[in-house]
């Protein structure tokens, strides 16, 4: 097992240096200047010149690409923003806890309350409670979740006065973006978690468990739940990455200023050093959060598990992006 | 698996009838097609039920609340939020349809190409999308849609970019299960060329997943979409896309908050339609879940 | 000597017309203490003379600091990201630049004259190529380092190698400090005459000591020579400052206007969305709020345009003015650069005041030539020489240019992605639409506008805004400076304007020798009989605050400074 783990961190490794060249290049490349964007209308183009010259944009591409690999990943520095000189990784490290917090709380919620609420449905189906529960996450996954955010703050900050709306404090700043963030979120896995507990309830195995006189309640919770956990896990950490993606819209909407804000705020201003390593930090993240999914769906499933251990390969199925 | 594999060389008419004799006594299924099918001939309509100019300004009737004159009210130019609806969804569903089918069509070329050379190719393809979808396909959009600007095409092509690497590994998956079929082994035992042999035999039999998939990707699509023109990255105004529309009213959350129920309203109500819609088509197909 | 002081004092004093009495007595050397803070009082409240509320709290200003509050809470609608000016100069560091540091000199408001900080008078040489500075000789910064003329210098060099500097690099070649206490300037030749070097120079730097400078501490935790020291800095929420006791200037009369202490405590929170801003206001999260945005001023005034009971509101206009200018590049396919017919019935058609009430209500006032009336050489004559709205005038135009002849094109309104611009363009678009002329918006994020705008095949018409923090004239001959950029290699202004007679104008205008009314009123009659640039509005910006709070103060660029504000004996912030 241990093994495997080294093997798939290794394998990391050149996905995430393509994605550092690929994002490089994207920025690279898209029109804006960032010398002239820093140094504002009234700079002449000699001004702009020096400073393009100070932030190094005169080199060639490749010099640059190379410079900004070997400091992002052999100096492990993400380096200095262009236009308030502050260090990326002391900036990111002070945000992403907010990002982090948002996302994290929001996944809580979608496991405890979603997974649970879809082995419910499932059991209980074509009942009026499942037919009503399907409905609620049908419409749960239909609502833009910055609209759905726009309303809380509607209702409870600007009409009710209840919580603060905007920006950063104390806890009550982060429950409607968490609430916002979350109901989509249990939906979504109301929904997943209904689907795979019906395949399995209608398996043969339980088919047969049922034909040995086992009471219901011992069907489902021995022998159908461990199995429909298998798909449900495998979903988890796609939806700890949507989440995460979550996030970066929902700052906005409540001016958060997490991850998110600050990587759409540098693509806009073309602070290449900060939307680079914001790009880069949260692919490692994604990553790591896919491995760790993979690693719980082994200890679940013992075929996968043998198959880990015999150093095959894994064949992956997409199913992160179970949407 | 096994009832879908026999009859998979005949394919085509039998296999979707099949699945529309489901479709059609499924109550979800039709709420969600006629959701959609409503909302796409509105939306094609609209030049001719849209009771204003959907740029028309008439400042004088500027921020008014829902009339009699104004269904849904006016935004804060005067302009009839309705007609801005019913123009916007053009703007809105075209913009899911365009770039899931953008992201499908290239999807559906490297996954082919993929899946039937297997080897080296197969190797390089799938570790470009590696990387690809190790970047959070929201995130990825996001960054391309910046890169590129407002425009329509481009935010289209933002949006189908996130698309790419999760459907080309569907169909890859798909390909690599037929490849060995015997049609495909006959096909290749007669000299086909490579090219007539993924594109006559191994991608009409594969698209089946890509379309339950792209159903449900459109609802994705649509929000997606909106979110994207809320964060000012997307399609803006004046063009009345939804979640422009949406951005352009959150100013006036206090005050006219009329502004956002509606284009909101539109958003989540053609997005219950593809949801559903996508639900019972992949029901429909799945064997599993067949009673 | 005595002539170019007395221009320069003589422009800025037109702002305010009863201050001009005092401007003429301009002596050899400006001191501290001819700059009385009564004239610069006057002339903020000239340049808010269009609402009434304004001229009674600026008087208050003007009283000594009674009561010191503990604390006091800003609501702010933009990011801080960095206390040191040396890296940038974004919004929320000019906000916190008079609290934190101090510079030689600086200006208390649009076309005041400068106030002593650090510098205590200074002197520009007859042939306007150097300007000496004499510092005071007791300064030290927050740590208590002594600063001496040679940090003064360093301060300059250093900020000039950044590239950052911008504002003052254009002028400046060199800096160096001749003893302990004098600094002197040399300026580059081309520009040693242009009417606003000096007093951007001399406000354009803070200064620092050398040996404890700090460039990685400094952005978020800077030890300046200000009235206030930073207590705490959360990235993105909030940057708390705490008075310093031993700010190194002990007599408060010498303190320029915008140097206060009359809070313990000053809290500025980020709240970027208005509606929340408005809200935390009305919910006592905060005691003021930078900004108020024309849709939320109703709850804190009324139609008439006085505060509602339990606060303080007052508008402040700014320095930018929103225009719409036409594309004058001769060969990149513009199609209004070669008809003049065309350009005149657009402006026409376009009714300005419709625009400006309806997206900016009283936040903004209609801006008459290029201009907004807070510049010293403003006139106002121009109210009524400016082209106004008038259908039929601009269907005449639009028949007599070459626009139905060349097959009514699409023309091409570029507008950065706000709000505000976005409306305006699409404003545009309507009217324009109605006298026959086709317009497509195309907007683009800051970062795409800063790089398409001056990409001739672009657009035909633009949406920017433009302001000086010196006079129209300086802003008029940035504008049409061939420096700032240039198209297929041909060096170019701001509009793509070639080199002519409308450089000239400006040039003669912004020169200390010839500049005057009438140089400033050439400038406009030119542009706008030649219909090349139009302003649609300046803007007007609103603070309010909770009534315990007697009254507001705002720096040059009508920025909020709460550590100014005057608090009544029974003032309780919401931190307390």
């Amino acid at each position: 097992m241990g093994k495997y783990i080294v093997k798939r961190l290794l394998m990391m490794i050149p996905v995430i240096l393509a994605v550092a060249i690929l994002i490089f290049t994207i920025m690279t490349f898209v029109p804006g200047n960032p010398a002239s964007l820093i140094l504002g209308a009234d700079a002449t183009e000699e001004q702009i010149r020096i400073k393009e010259h100070e932030l190094g944009l005169d080199q060639p591409y490749l010099v640059r690409l190379g410079s900004f690999l070997k400091q992002t990943f052999v100096e492990l520095d993400f380096g200095r923003s262009y236009w308030t000189n502050t260090s990326v990784t002391e900036e990111m490290m002070e945000r992403f806890p907010r990002t982090l917090a948002i996302a994290g709380f929001a996944m809580v919620f979608t496991t405890i309350i979603g997974i649970p609420l879809g082995i419910f449905t499932a059991v209980h189906e074509g009942t009026f409670a499942d037919r009503i529960g399907v409905l609620l996450c049908v419409v749960g996954v239909s609502m833009p979740t910055f609209w759905l955010a726009m309303l809380f703050v509607l209702l409870l900050s600007l009409k009710l006065k209840l919580l603060p709306a905007q920006g950063m404090g104390g806890v009550q700043y982060y429950v409607m973006p968490v609430i916002a963030q979350s109901l989509g979120g249990i939906s979504g896995m109301v929904r997943t978690a209904r689907a795979s507990m019906l395949e399995v309830v209608r398996a043969d195995y339980v088919t047969t468990a049922r034909s040995k006189g086992l009471s219901e309640r011992k069907v489902i919770y021995e022998h159908a739940l461990p199995n429909a956990m298998l798909p449900i896990i495998s979903v988890l950490g796609g939806q700890l990455a949507n989440q995460l993606g979550g996030a970066l819209v929902i700052e906005q909407v409540f001016s958060i200023p997490g991850i998110g804000l600050y990587l759409i705020n540098a693509v806009n201003t073309r602070d290449y050093p900060v939307a680079q390593s914001s790009v880069v930090f949260l692919s490692i993240l994604f990553s790591l959060i896919v491995l760790a999914t993979d690693l719980c769906y082994a200890a679940v499933d013992p075929m996968i598990r043998a198959q880990f251990t015999q150093g095959g390969k894994k064949k992956k199925k997409g199913k992160e992006e179970n949407a | 698996m096994s009832a879908k594999t026999k009859k998979e060389k005949k394919t085509g008419v039998n296999q979707w009838q099949e699945v529309f004799n489901i479709l059609i006594h499924n109550p979800n299924a039709i709420i969600g097609f006629v959701i959609v099918a409503v909302l796409i001939i509105l939306a094609i309509i609209a030049p001719w039920i849209s009771p204003y100019d959907y740029l028309e300004m008439d400042l004088m009737a500027a921020k008014q609340g829902p009339s009699a004159a104004h269904l849904f009210g006016t935004d804060d130019l005067g302009r009839d939020i309705l007609s801005r609806i019913l123009y916007g969804g053009r703007y809105s569903m075209s913009l899911g349809f365009l770039s899931v089918g953008c992201g499908a069509l290239i999807a559906l070329v490297i996954g082919a190409v993929a899946g039937y050379f297997g080897g080296w190719v197969d190797n390089l393809l799938m570790r470009m999308m590696d990387v690809l979808s190790a970047i959070p396909g929201m995130l990825l959009s996001i960054i391309v849609a910046a890169a590129l600007g407002t425009a329509y095409h481009d935010t289209v092509i933002a949006m189908a970019i996130g698309n790419v690497a999760a459907l080309s590994r569907i169909l890859r998956a798909q390909i690599l299960s037929i490849r060995e079929k015997e049609y495909v082994q006959a096909a290749k035992a007669s000299n086909c060329s490579s090219f007539r042999i993924i594109f006559s035999h191994i991608i009409p039999n594969s698209v089946m997943p890509m379309i339950i998939n792209c159903t449900s990707r459109l609802a994705a699509a649509l929000l997606f979409c909106a979110s994207l023109s809320f964060i000012g990255l997307g399609v803006q105004p004046p063009e009345p896309e939804w979640g422009a529309m949406l951005a352009s009213a959150r100013g006036y959350i206090r005050t006219y908050p009329y502004m956002l129920i509606s284009p909101g309203l539109f958003i989540a109500v053609s997005v219950v339609g593809f949801t559903l819609l996508g639900d019972s088509l992949r029901d429909a197909m799945d064997p599993k879940l067949r009673k | 000597m005595r002539k170019v002081i007395a221009a320069v004092l003589a422009l800025t004093m037109t702002a305010s017309l009863c201050a001009c009495g005092g401007g003429s007595s301009a002596s050899e050397t400006t001191t501290a203490a001819a700059a009385d803070t009564t004239a610069a009082a006057e002339t903020t409240a000239a340049a808010a003379a269009d609402t009434t509320a304004a001229a009674e709290t600026t008087a208050a200003a003007g009283e000594a600091s009674g009561t010191r509050a503990k604390t006091v809470t800003l609501g702010m609608n933009t990011q801080i990201s960095t206390l040191d000016p040396y890296n940038g100069v974004s919004t929320g560091t000019i906000y916190l630049t008079e609290a934190i540091h101090d510079q030689l000199f600086s200006a208390p408001a649009l076309g005041a004259p400068i106030e002593s900080e650090i510098g205590k008078s200074y002197e520009i040489s007859e042939d306007n190529k150097t300007i000496t500075v004499e510092i005071y000789d007791y300064v030290h910064d927050q740590a208590g380092n002594e600063i001496k003329a040679s940090d003064v210098a360093w301060s300059y060099n250093t900020y000039l190698a950044t590239g950052n500097a911008t504002g003052i690099a254009k002028y400046l070649e060199n800096v160096e400090a001749s003893d302990d206490t004098h600094v002197v300037f040399h300026l580059k030749e081309a520009t040693c005459k242009e009417t606003s070097a000096a007093d951007a120079i001399l406000t354009g730097c803070v200064i620092y000591n050398e040996a404890a400078y700090d460039a990685d501490a400094y952005a978020t935790n800077p030890v300046g020579c200000g009235p206030y020291k930073v207590k705490e800095f959360v990235t993105g929420a909030s940057v708390t400052l705490e008075r310093d006791p031993n700010y190194w200037q002990t007599d408060e009369s010498l303190w320029a206007s915008l140097k206060a202490q009359n809070v313990d405590t000053c809290i500025f929170k980020i709240i970027l969305e208005d509606a929340q801003l408005a809200l935390a206001l009305e919910t006592g999260d905060v005691d003021a709020v930078n900004y108020v945005s024309a849709d939320n001023l109703q709850f804190f005034m009324d139609d008439a345009g006085n505060a509602l009971s339990g606060y303080i509101i007052e508008p402040f206009s700014s320095i930018l003015c929103v225009n719409v200018s036409f594309n004058m590049f001769p060969d990149a396919g513009s199609k209004v650069a070669n008809d003049k017919n065309l350009r005149l019935a657009i402006e026409w058609a376009i009714d300005k005041e419709g625009i400006t009430q309806t997206i900016m209500g009283r936040t903004a006032s209609v801006s008459y030539g290029y201009a907004t009336p807070l510049y010293g050489d403003y006139n106002p004559a121009w109210e009524t020489q400016d082209i106004g709205f008038d259908v039929e005038k601009a269907k005449a135009y639009l028949a007599e240019s070459d626009y139905v002849k060349n097959g009514s094109p699409t023309l091409v309104i570029m507008t950065e992605s706000n709000e505000v611009k976005t409306k305006a363009a699409q404003m545009i678009q309507n009217y324009c639409k109605a006298i026959g002329i086709n317009m497509e918006v195309k907007t683009a994020d800051t970062a795409l506008f800063d790089n398409y705008k001056y990409d001739f095949s672009e657009w035909d018409l633009k949406i920017d805004n433009n302001g000086s923090r010196q006079s129209l004239a300086a802003m008029y001959s940035t504008f049409l400076s061939h420096e700032h950029t240039s198209y297929n290699g041909v060096p170019t202004s701001f509009n793509g304007a070639p080199e002519g007679e409308m450089s000239k104008l400006c040039a003669i205008a912004n020169n200390v020798d010839t500049n005057s009314q009438q140089t400033v009123d050439d400038v406009f009659n030119y542009y706008t009989e030649n219909a090349i640039i139009y302003g649609l509005w300046g803007s007007i910006n609103y603070i309010a605050a909770q009534d315990g709070i007697t009254g507001l103060k705002v720096q040059a660029l009508a920025y909020a400074q709460p550590w100014a504000f005057t608090y009544s004996a029974d003032y309780k912030g919401v931190a307390d």
